[in-house]
């Protein structure tokens, strides 16, 4: 390893540094890189001529480095940290998952003198990981599902298309994301991909940012402003809650997808637009034509290729693999090292049926990083809502680690507060007789509320 | 500055004119999804954005929403900004290690300079 002093001969230990592939840096009291090895120039993609005597924040630009930066927690408390999983942005804007372990330096009398960080690249690993696990894989799209292994399958040849799409799904499905995903596989992937959500904005506000306008085109347009079709010129434009467009506004829609021209807000002149249009609702547009709220020629445009995003309550096999992610992802984001979920919490998400989506997952698991500090994320740690609403003298019992018995426990209580106690009612829906749920009861330690 | 723009908790919202600011305020960036956050930072209505390192993904939707990114920016947040006001950015010192002689840090064309003398801001 090269330091910062000329021509000091190499040391054995420099020796092993260099022919390493983790990279390897070290610091001084003032956090400013001292030494810099040959793996953390190609994991960084900075040399160590550029990186020796700069902070080390500014070098290495992981996202602990804010928050909860290794080193600094290796020097306030004097223990090392292994393994450490976070990411980092290279000089080219690449996200790499990395792992990081940090020591203390001590010259010769003991004396702290800075600490040395070792990180590797676990681009490779993520990858082969997925392999692995079987996972069908698109972009950062992973599934175990059928459903959505079908949807990853033909994805390449609609993105390789020109053609209009239309993506279908309920909201916290990830439509945004899979426009995304099919802008990046697509030939367009070097141009913008520019978002609008058309349900977010009143008609004459969204006119104008479609379209643009021209300085004076009402009180207050003092200069020109480009419209998101200008600014997704040559790329993709994704309009998501389409269902929401005004009637005069799906007109000029359609004019932009028959001509291919527009005209922004008080301008003269007609526009040329280079873009290719995904649009995305979580409304019935048939439904919608028929009621007479969408037009239907604009339906018949825009819906040529029509993409199904299942909902979460039809692929739960992807729920586990979801969990995990978001777990990692909120590990790495503020610098916890939660290990999972423990059984019976992964059974009772599997229960439950996300009319949010992905996005409910998400903020139970958000929720739950908060409460938990450490080891697997309990029972105890999730939204009290999402466990059951409670009812004044229905006691839910401890639940056991059995998941199995878990799901069983939260079916029944599920059922019985809908049916508002009422066993009976309760038996029939669940397809069981009386007797059985009454025995199930016993045996579940349920106790119901003494007026029932 | 942040070193990471993905991952910081705050932005400072400052509106200028004329090289003089006319006001300035801390804004929460809660927000931990590439998207969510970058339709939070477009909430903020800015015109700019001057930032550390910063993803490509997060980048792309900034700027397709109209934002222009001044980003691997370094140093103290005051020198920057006085540097900005200055017409003196980018600037080796100011700027990360691995984005000048045009390669890098996060564009695919080009180096850090782009829209030196092209981003104003009008408050009004």
């Amino acid at each position: 390893m090269i330091r910062n002093q000329k021509k000091e001969p190499e040391s054995s230990t420099d020796i092993i540094l260099e022919s390493i592939s983790d990279g390897v840096f070290t610091v001084d009291l003032d956090w400013k890189i001292t030494s810099f090895n040959r793996a953390a120039e190609e994991i960084t993609g900075i040399s160590r001529k550029e990186a020796i005597g700069r902070r080390c924040s500014e070098v290495f630009r992981a996202s602990m480095c804010e928050v909860s930066c290794a080193l600094r927690q290796t020097l306030e408390k004097g223990s090392s940290l292994i393994n450490q999983a976070t990411f980092i942005i290279t000089a080219e804007g690449q996200r790499i998952p990395i792992s990081v372990s940090t020591a203390l330096l001590k010259d010769k009398k003991g004396k702290v003198i800075g600490g040395a960080e070792t990180f590797r690249d676990l681009s490779l690993v993520e990858e082969l990981r997925k392999e692995l696990k079987g996972l069908y894989h698109l972009g950062d799209w992973v599934s175990q599902s059928l459903q959505m292994r079908r949807l990853f399958e033909i994805l390449p040849q609609v993105a390789s298309s020109e053609t209009t799409l239309l993506i279908q799904g309920e909201t916290g499905t990830g439509k945004d994301f899979l426009a995304r995903t099919i802008h990046n596989l697509s030939s367009r992937k070097n141009r913008p991909f520019v978002a609008v959500n058309c349900g977010a904005l009143p008609e004459a506000l969204l006119e104008s940012e479609l379209f643009g306008y021209k300085a004076g085109a009402f009180t207050g347009a003092n200069r020109d402003k480009l419209g998101r079709f200008a600014l997704a010129e040559g790329g993709t434009l994704f309009l998501d809650e389409i269902g929401e467009l005004t009637p005069s506004i799906q007109v000029k829609l359609l004019r932009v997808l028959q001509d291919k021209t527009y005209e922004p807000l008080g301008g003269t002149r007609t526009l040329k637009a280079d873009v290719r249009l995904i649009t995305a609702t979580h409304k019935n547009l048939a439904s919608l034509v028929k009621k007479g709220l969408f037009r239907e020629d604009l339906y018949y445009r825009i819906h040529i290729v029509q993409l199904e995003l299942p909902p979460l309550r039809n692929r739960k096999e992807d729920i586990p693999l979801l969990a995990e992610h978001f777990v990692g992802r909120f590990n790495r984001i503020q610098g916890k090292a939660i290990t999972g979920l423990s059984p019976e919490t992964l059974s009772l998400l599997m229960a439950h049926d996300y009319p949010g989506n992905i996005r409910e997952l998400e903020n139970i698991i958000e929720h739950a990083f908060v409460l938990c500090n450490e080891g697997e994320i309990q029972l105890c740690h999730l939204p009290e809502s999402f466990i059951l609403k409670p009812v004044p003298g229905f006691r839910v019992p401890l639940l056991g680690k059995d998941p199995f018995q878990v799901l069983e426990t939260q079916l029944i209580m599920q059922t019985l507060v809908r049916n508002q106690f009422d066993r009976d009612a309760a038996a029939r829906e669940l397809g069981i007789h009386k007797s059985t749920l009454y025995r199930k009861i016993q045996k579940l330690k349920i106790t119901l509320p003494l007026s029932r | 500055m942040s070193p990471v723009l993905d991952v910081s908790r705050h932005l400072s919202v400052i509106e200028y004119q004329g090289g003089e600011i006319l006001k300035r305020v801390t804004a929460f960036l809660p927000e931990e999804e590439t998207y969510h956050r970058a339709c939070r930072i477009e909430s903020l209505k800015v015109d700019l954005l001057i930032c550390g390192a910063v993803s490509n993904s997060l980048r792309e939707m900034l700027e397709s929403r109209g934002i222009q990114l001044v980003s691997f920016v370094s140093g103290d947040i005051e020198d920057v900004l006085s540097a900005w006001l200055q017409g003196k950015l980018p600037r080796p010192e100011l700027t990360m290690p691995g984005c000048h002689r045009g390669r890098g840090c996060g564009r695919r064309n080009g180096g850090c300079h782009r829209g030196q003398n092209r981003l104003k801001r009008h408050p009004k």
